[in-house]
């Protein structure tokens, strides 16, 4: 876990459900979870999964600040809430995770996309810099 | 998290059932002890005690299994996919949240009254099992079987799969919808 970490305490790695009030349209009070991820090593650096069921692209940001990725899903409320619950086992929210990255990490080079419902964020490895043989000269 | 919490449970239940053996096969020592003259015999009873506490372990486990610990609200649940079912006027919605399954690997089946959903989510390709830094996603086939409601039409029952939530509505039959039925005035008795 050197490369990525997580930036959210081990704690709360599950069961994080923290009703926030989000500004704008919507008063009400929304759930956000912790999704579940995986993280695998390749050739070419790290690929991230995370499990986002109901986020579609225009509902996903997923931002870089200085060594921080943090990925949001926005899941948009539909009428399939409505009616008489007689089982329930998920509840519906956000999707809110964050990491750290490392300076191994190429910032500029991270891709992601978005399929049914899973993202897949690639974070290539940054190219070792070539050794640079400096000329030394005389007077 | 619910697992770990079911593993201590486990625990202290096993260290609980192993003191009692101790306690137990300790006063069977000495029942045996006094019985035969302050001489130790080979306590052959021992075995059946033994059992009945290995038996005791067994049913506990068995009965924590069916205990759900996961918390309200929370996703920890080991159960893959979650489903929710709702009831409206004319009929009853199921969805499951089966992110990443593609719709070729997703089977949904209905008969003698139970619904079935089954597929296949697998793991990327390029990642080698020591390949994982993390891992917390489920990977494997999964299968899950409900019994409908009552009074719902089998050949009736629509499909629908988007953003990795898998949506089935089944319509009621007919003598589940609720009819009013006008009361007239009759003839005066």
């Amino acid at each position: 876990m050197s490369d990525l970490e997580n930036d959210v305490p081990a704690r709360s790695q599950e069961d994080a459900v923290v009703p926030t009030k989000r500004s704008g349209g919507d008063s009400e009070q929304r759930l956000v979870f912790n999704p579940p991820i995986d993280i695998y090593e390749t050739g070419d650096g790290l690929v991230l999964y995370a499990d986002l069921p109901g986020v579609t692209t225009d509902g996903l940001d997923l931002q870089v600040q200085d060594n921080r990725l943090t990925l949001f899903g926005r899941v948009r409320r539909e009428d399939s809430d409505e009616g008489m619950v007689l089982h329930e086992e998920y509840r519906t929210g956000d999707f809110l995770r964050s990491f750290i990255l490392s300076d191994e990490v190429d910032h500029d080079r991270i891709t992601a996309r978005l399929n049914h419902g899973v993202l897949r964020v690639e974070l290539p490895r940054a190219s070792r810099a070539q050794p640079r043989r400096i000329e030394v000269s005389t007077d | 998290m619910a697992l770990e919490i079911q593993q201590g449970i486990r625990q202290g239940i096993r260290q609980g059932i192993r003191q009692g053996r101790k306690a137990w096969q300790e006063q069977e020592t000495e029942l045996v002890q006094t019985e035969s003259g302050g001489v130790w015999m080979a306590v052959f009873r021992w075995g059946n005690a033994w059992d009945a506490f290995q038996e005791l372990e067994r049913e506990m486990d068995r009965l924590l299994q069916g205990v759900n610990l996961s918390f309200p609200g929370g996703r920890s649940s080991r159960r893959f996919p979650l489903m929710n079912l709702v009831e409206r006027d004319d009929h009853y919605l199921l969805t499951a949240e089966v992110p990443g399954v593609e719709i070729s690997d997703l089977e949904v089946t209905a008969a003698g009254g139970l619904l079935t959903i089954k597929g296949v989510r697998r793991p990327p390709e390029e990642a080698r099992d020591d390949s994982f830094r993390r891992q917390e996603r489920f990977h494997g086939t999964w299968q899950r079987t409900i019994q409908l409601p009552d009074r719902v039409d089998e050949d009736d029952l629509k499909a629908e799969y988007s953003a990795g939530i898998l949506k089935i509505r089944l319509k009621k039959a007919a003598s589940g919808i609720v009819r009013n039925i006008p009361v007239t005035e009759g003839p005066e008795a």
